[in-house]
């Protein structure tokens, strides 16, 4: 009897709840991340999403819906209902699937509401390499790549493709890749000896470095890392320049009420410039970065050509 | 000496102790219900250590993690729904203990021996774990798919049904692991099209379905209570006993499970199969394994939880997460300022001890509240059959749809219940098939990346000192029973 | 070492089940790897000249499944003609009748979860295996409708797994 009491409470109140409010929003929030648990898609937008249930004053539920290389979360994210209450954060891969021939989506499916971070890799070697400099590096690619297994990700990543970038430049053959499943096994492979030089983000290679085990040559960006100001930059290190990052950013599906998106991407500005986002980012060592609205549909477009051309160039876009 | 009395300053104050007890409670809890998960609790766990101190922060993802893992046990012992790949390898052997009317002492056991392994694992942790982490960094992918190798063929060789058996059913979850995307060239497999078949079928819901809802086929209406003469008793009675008697399980399962756990990415799965497979093969009565014979699951349950503190070692040494749990607690260590590198060890050397210490505290913590878990699982057995199957079917479905909130879970898992069903008439075994699911990715991937390097040469195999140890530690393993096969042919001979 | 464990060692044997149902499984598995085969050799190989790439796993498992399956039938087959097919020792068959609720109402949730949302369907799902076990009718509804509302509250409240949710109901909170 007791039990039937607690439950027929349980139903009443939660009957009480959604009555309230008619303003978006009214109810939770799904956020759809397309990786798993655990990696820096998930921790960036565990952030943004408990900044921005404060701001909204609705709970915001993180989804992970990983698999696929994201091709399943971030489809999922284009086909929900466009009523602001399932968004999602887009990442890197959705401006190169529909080159490499991996899922028919791109930038166009979705709302672009705001980025909100963008990382860039590192060029990374083993203590112990006869690589003292990124131009002992470039000089030994120009000579013959394909004696240099190399690695940091799977084949077609971002980071493969800031590889293949670096070794065209240098001009020399075919980039060797080792392809993993993501950044720790791909430092796995160079600490044990299998691999010559990694692509990977620096805040997963930090605590090797640390430990002086791994030694990196440069950073992709196009300035030197505030985190790291000894590391050079590709064009300070050596005579040639690469600079390719991944970004993150914040969506819903196609064709959402202007209003939505607008209150979101204000609330997002807002929460990008706060210092609880900031001191978050940093104490990660992810790089912060901003842009609302349009701007950011601008910039999803850009990022579709780069990393169309950037593919093509190494090969890898299919036929 | 200081450092040791700073670190328990740091432990051992009120919020930190109501946090670990409060993160115990959550795990308990999560563990104990199928389908939810530890990686699932941790994740829920981190806007919560936003607001918290260091220690205390990393206090709840380990308190929580250790408890959700021996807690898992629960419902795989007693309703047949394991809640991790791990805690698969001796499901079995922890139900037929179960049907015996020996559920609450199967739990017990495996109480206790996580307790221990968990506490050898923290030991080795606290003492030597620059040392193993250093070793650990030179395993390569060909070292890898060795070790992938080793834990599958135990699978196979010590399964039900006969080898021919187990090998099909093996190869079978190896199959069924490579639909979805190729995670090394992203070339989509066997997803004819479909969305969510390219990534994959998920191993929680396959596991539900092979055990539980195949068991939930076999169920008669009208069959009695699950267990009508199991008694409600002190589920650590007669453990200190059984302990004691396979005493040489319990460690050498404590220490092989730190050894792998160390491992970052194969270590925690692989370990308990390993283990549970060994004890089977030096058992002086291998015959009982599979009827509710406690001696696997002794050496199975100490790997399985050392496995599970020593994975925290090359995460924190060298920032190298192998699991999703690990891969959040490293994130919430950079967050904290606890940065993960040898400099935990040296300049804040106290910081270390603390985490150490919860270590310990998580670990001892198991036994109270494995007791009180125990205590209230142990009322299921006073529900009749018919009712409690009303509950399972909805711990199954929303276990399934939970994973990856998706319907499509649900029909995964129904479909594995209907294969369980027809294995069984089979006598094929359906654990092999689960270790093949998890297993699957690790060894294609690690075999590729080894041939990619090597350029499709195979001796590359042999070529680096560990790899090739491991390689024969295989081949004798599956050679041994041959030799001996064909040595018992000849002797007969000799002597006539 | 003595010839007891050497035994030890041996895999153990293989266990009689149905010899019809091995002959049928074999087969099964023989034409799967066949198929399995057929359909790896269409991915790319990533080393040049090597079947090594996306292809050469599923290729293995066909190439077991076919061997192994075939092994599985023809000693099978071969014990159905000494022996006929029988088998030795009880087996839980199951009720085909709760077999079929169990099983068509599992379909029956994933269908209808989109429509009627997570909560009515377990809730009706729940009541249809608990009365096809032959349970109490009122027992049963306070069981399904207990442990449902239950799982809803911890999965959706302190768990945060969104539940699906009706479209036909959308008035309701769940």
């Amino acid at each position: 009897m007791k039990a039937i009491t607690l439950i027929a409470t349980a139903t009443l109140g939660l009957f009480a709840v959604s009555a309230s409010a008619q303003d978006y929003p009214d109810r939770p929030i799904t956020l759809i991340v397309p990786w798993g648990a655990g990696g820096g898609s998930d921790a960036t937008a565990r952030i943004v999403a408990t900044l921005l249930e404060e701001k909204l004053g609705q709970p915001i539920n993180v989804v992970n819906r990983a698999g696929g290389g994201s091709v399943i979360g971030h489809t999922e994210i284009a086909n929900a209902k466009p009523d602001g209450y399932t968004l999602g954060n887009i990442t890197t891969e959705l401006s190169m699937f529909h080159w490499l021939g991996q899922s028919p989506v791109s930038y166009q499916d979705y709302t672009p509401i705001g980025l909100f971070n963008a990382d860039f890799g590192g060029i990374f070697v083993a203590q112990n390499s006869p690589y003292e400099s990124l131009q002992d590096l470039v000089d030994a690619l120009r000579e013959d790549a394909s004696a240099i297994p190399a690695g940091g990700a799977n084949q077609g990543g971002v980071n493969h493709l800031a590889y293949a970038a670096l070794v065209a430049e240098a001009g020399g053959s075919q980039a060797f890749w080792v392809p993993s499943e993501g950044a720790a096994p791909a430092l796995q492979l160079l600490t044990s000896g299998a691999i010559q030089a990694a692509i990977v983000q620096f805040p997963e290679a930090r605590a090797l470095m640390d430990a002086g085990e791994i030694r990196p040559l440069a950073t992709l960006n196009n300035e030197r890392e505030p985190s790291y100001p000894d590391v050079p930059t590709v064009a300070e290190a050596s005579d040639v320049n690469v600079s390719i990052s991944g970004w993150r950013g914040l969506a819903g599906p196609k064709d959402m009420p202007q209003e939505v998106v607008d209150s979101l991407s204000a609330a997002l500005e807002e929460i990008v410039a706060s210092d609880e986002y900031k001191e978050f980012m940093a104490s990660r060592q992810f790089t912060i970065a901003f842009e609302g609205g349009d701007a950011f549909g601008t910039y999803l477009a850009e990022r579709d050509t780069q990393f169309g051309d950037a593919l093509k160039a190494a090969g890898l876009v299919a036929e | 000496m200081d450092t040791m009395m700073q670190a328990l300053a740091l432990v051992l104050n009120f919020e930190t102790i109501v946090t670990i007890l409060i993160a115990c409670l959550f795990g308990l809890f999560v563990g104990a219900i199928p389908g939810l998960t530890a990686t699932m609790a941790t994740a829920l766990l981190v806007p919560f250590t936003f607001y918290m101190d260091p220690i205390p922060a990393i206090a709840t993802v380990i308190a929580c993690t250790a408890m959700a893992i021996t807690a898992g046990d629960i419902p795989s012992a007693l309703l047949r729904i394991p809640g991790t790949p791990s805690s698969a390898a001796y499901t079995d052997e922890a139900y037929a203990m179960t049907k015996k009317g020996q559920g609450a002492q199967a739990l017990g056991i495996s109480i206790v021996a996580s307790c221990i392994g968990g506490i050898v694992g923290f030991l080795v942790l606290a003492f030597i774990a620059p040392m193993l982490a250093k070793v650990a960094l030179r395993f390569s992918s060909f070292e890898y798919f060795w070790l992938a190798i080793l834990g599958l063929s135990c699978a196979a060789l010590i399964s039900s049904g006969g080898p021919i058996k187990g090998l099909l059913a093996l190869f079978l979850g190896l199959a069924i692991s490579t639909i979805g995307m190729d995670p090394l060239t992203g070339a989509p497999r066997f997803s004819f099209g479909s969305v969510e078949l390219m990534g994959g079928l998920s191993f929680v819901p396959a596991m539900i379905g092979l055990f539980a809802i195949g068991e939930l086929l076999r169920y008669q209406p009208g069959q009695e209570n699950l267990v009508s003469n199991a008694k409600i008793r002190n589920p650590f009675s007669g453990v200190g006993k059984i302990l004691r008697q396979y005493r040489v399980n319990l460690w050498r399962g404590s220490l092989f499970g730190t050894a792998v756990g160390a491992l970052p990415g194969a270590g925690g799965d692989l370990g308990a199969w390993i283990s549970y497979a060994m004890a089977k093969r030096f058992s002086r009565t291998p015959q009982k394994f599979g009827t509710g014979h406690p001696e696997g699951l002794v050496e199975a349950g100490a790997s399985n939880n050392s496995a599970l503190s020593s994975a925290w070692i090359p995460a924190m040494v060298f920032g190298i997460p192998g699991d999703a749990v690990t891969a959040i607690a490293v994130g919430i260590l950079f967050m904290k300022g606890l940065n993960p590198g040898p400099q935990l060890f040296t300049q804040n050397p106290e910081n270390f001890y603390a985490v150490m210490l919860i270590f310990l505290i998580a670990n001892l913590l198991l036994i109270p509240f494995g007791w009180l878990a125990v205590r209230t699982a142990n009322s299921i057995f006073r529900v009749s059959r018919a009712y409690l199957n009303g509950a399972i079917v909805i711990f199954c479905l929303v276990g399934a749809y939970a994973v990856n909130n998706s319907m499509f879970g649900v029909l995964v898992m129904g479909g594995f219940g209907l294969m369980a069903y027809v294995f069984h008439r089979a006598n094929f075994p359906i654990a092999p098939v689960i270790l093949g699911i998890v297993m699957g990715p690790l060894l294609e991937q690690n075999f590729l990346t080894s041939m990619i390097i090597a350029r499709g040469d195979l001796t590359a195999f042999f070529s680096r000192p560990i790899a090739a140890g491991l390689g024969a530690v295989v081949i004798l393993l599956w050679g041994l029973p041959l030799v001996l096969r064909l040595l018992r042919l000849l002797r007969p001979k000799a002597a006539a | 070492m003595s010839l007891q464990d050497e035994d030890d060692l041996l895999p153990p044997p293989d266990v009689p089940s149905p010899p019809l149902l091995d002959v049928a499984l074999g087969l099964a598995y023989a034409v799967g790897g066949a198929g399995l085969i057929v359909a790896s050799g269409a991915f790319p190989a990533m080393v040049p000249g090597t079947i090594v790439g996306p292809g050469l796993m599923p290729m293995l498992c066909g190439a077991i499944f076919l061997i192994f399956g075939a092994v599985l039938s023809l000693t099978a087959f071969q014990r159905y003609r000494r022996d006929g097919n029988v088998t030795e020792g009880e087996v839980e068959r199951g009720s085909l009748p709760f077999a079929i609720v169990l099983m068509g109402g599992l379909v029956a949730v994933v269908w209808l979860a989109d429509y009627l949302g997570f909560v009515v369907v377990s809730f009706l799902y729940s009541l249809a295996v608990t009365l096809a076990g032959g349970a109490r009718w009122i027992y049963a509804a306070i069981l399904a409708l207990s442990v449902t509302m239950l799982t809803y509250v911890l999965f959706s409240n302190l768990m945060r797994v969104p539940l699906p949710r009706g479209s036909l109901l959308a008035g309701l909170p769940f």
